[in-house]
């Protein structure tokens, strides 16, 4: 691709950012608001839903952050015991080993 | 003597956020009646969300004529006033009611893109007539002609031809970004994606609508 094909190209790009600015939206057509309106009173007469499913949201964002903070609380906990165990076990072959080796000589 | 004039920020989608500057008094009244009135929608006054709607209802119109094909403006704009008004219970105070409706708008037009792309409706081609536009825009020489050019019909319907060839994500990303003007920033705000997300995807997009244009230059 060539300059010149870059500049037609930027040219074409500029028309159509014009084209959008310059775009012409709809005027309101009559009985737009009533519409709206009735399907509004519709959801006002219908059970609050959304406090409901916002406070079910809530709860189970709440219960799914408690067991992530448990469960890295037991795996960090799991760890550390286990890592004191092998430890421990370590200590005790080596002392092993060492008796072991007396009793060789 | 009266209030020195207050900036205020809106979401239009004329060349991003745009600044209206108001008297004070004027400004605070405007927000000070909205905060009124969602408080009274929200107590159960339903009949005051017609004065909320009427209020704002070119903000919407402007916001979503920018996305939407025109036909389908008075639909989407229903949609939001809907999402609205269920939604008015999430509403904080704290930002201007206008931000928060724009922010509903924008979502819901990339709603309306995301259920075109799952109907996976043909998308337009280009006639001879568009091509013939490509050609005058391209070797217009002067100032007025280019202009005269971005008012036809057929700038819009190129654009929309282009922009259908993209993603309901990379579409609505150019159009906030590099056709209404907003910056990454505001951008992240109106779709409630992170700022680095839209960078990338405004960046990436922005080159997949170059490609598909230059592949129409090469064409001729």
């Amino acid at each position: 691709m060539n300059t010149v094909d870059d500049e037609r190209l930027r040219k074409l790009e500029e028309a159509l950012t014009e084209a959008h600015r310059a775009r012409h939206t709809p005027s309101w057509r009559a009985g737009w608001v009533e519409g709206v309106m009735q399907e509004v009173r519709r959801a006002a007469r219908r059970p609050p839903q959304v406090s409901a499913n916002g406070d079910v949201v809530r709860l189970v964002w709440r219960t799914a952050g408690f067991a992530a903070v448990l469960s890295i609380f037991l795996l960090v906990s799991f760890l550390m015991q286990s890592t004191m165990t092998v430890s421990e076990e370590g200590g005790l072959i080596a002392e092993d080993v060492e008796v072991g080796s007396l009793f060789f000589e | 003597m009266g209030m020195p004039p207050r900036m205020v920020e809106y979401y239009y989608p004329t060349r991003g956020i745009s600044l209206e500057v108001l008297p004070g008094g004027r400004m605070a009244q405007s927000e000070g009646a909205d905060g009124d009135l969602v408080r009274r929608v929200v107590a159960g006054e339903t009949e005051r969300f017609e004065d909320l709607m009427l209020r704002h209802r070119d903000h919407v119109r402007r916001i979503v004529g920018g996305h939407i094909p025109p036909d389908r403006v008075a639909e989407v704009a229903h949609e939001v006033f809907v999402k609205a008004y269920i939604g008015l219970g999430t509403y904080r105070f704290e930002e201007p009611f206008p931000h928060w409706l724009a922010t509903i708008a924008v979502r819901t037009c990339y709603d309306f893109w995301r259920t075109q792309q799952a109907a996976d409706l043909p998308v337009s081609t280009l006639t001879a007539e568009h091509q013939r536009w490509i050609d005058q825009v391209m070797a217009a020489q002067s100032d007025d002609g280019f202009a005269e050019q971005s008012r036809r019909q057929e700038a819009s319907e190129v654009l929309q031809w282009a922009l259908a060839r993209l993603s309901p994500e990379n579409r609505l990303v150019v159009t906030l970004v590099h056709l209404d003007g907003y910056s990454v920033r505001e951008a992240a705000v109106l779709l409630g994606w992170s700022v680095i997300n839209v960078k990338v995807r405004a960046h990436r997009a922005r080159r997949l609508l170059r490609t598909i244009l230059r592949e129409e230059v090469v064409k001729q």
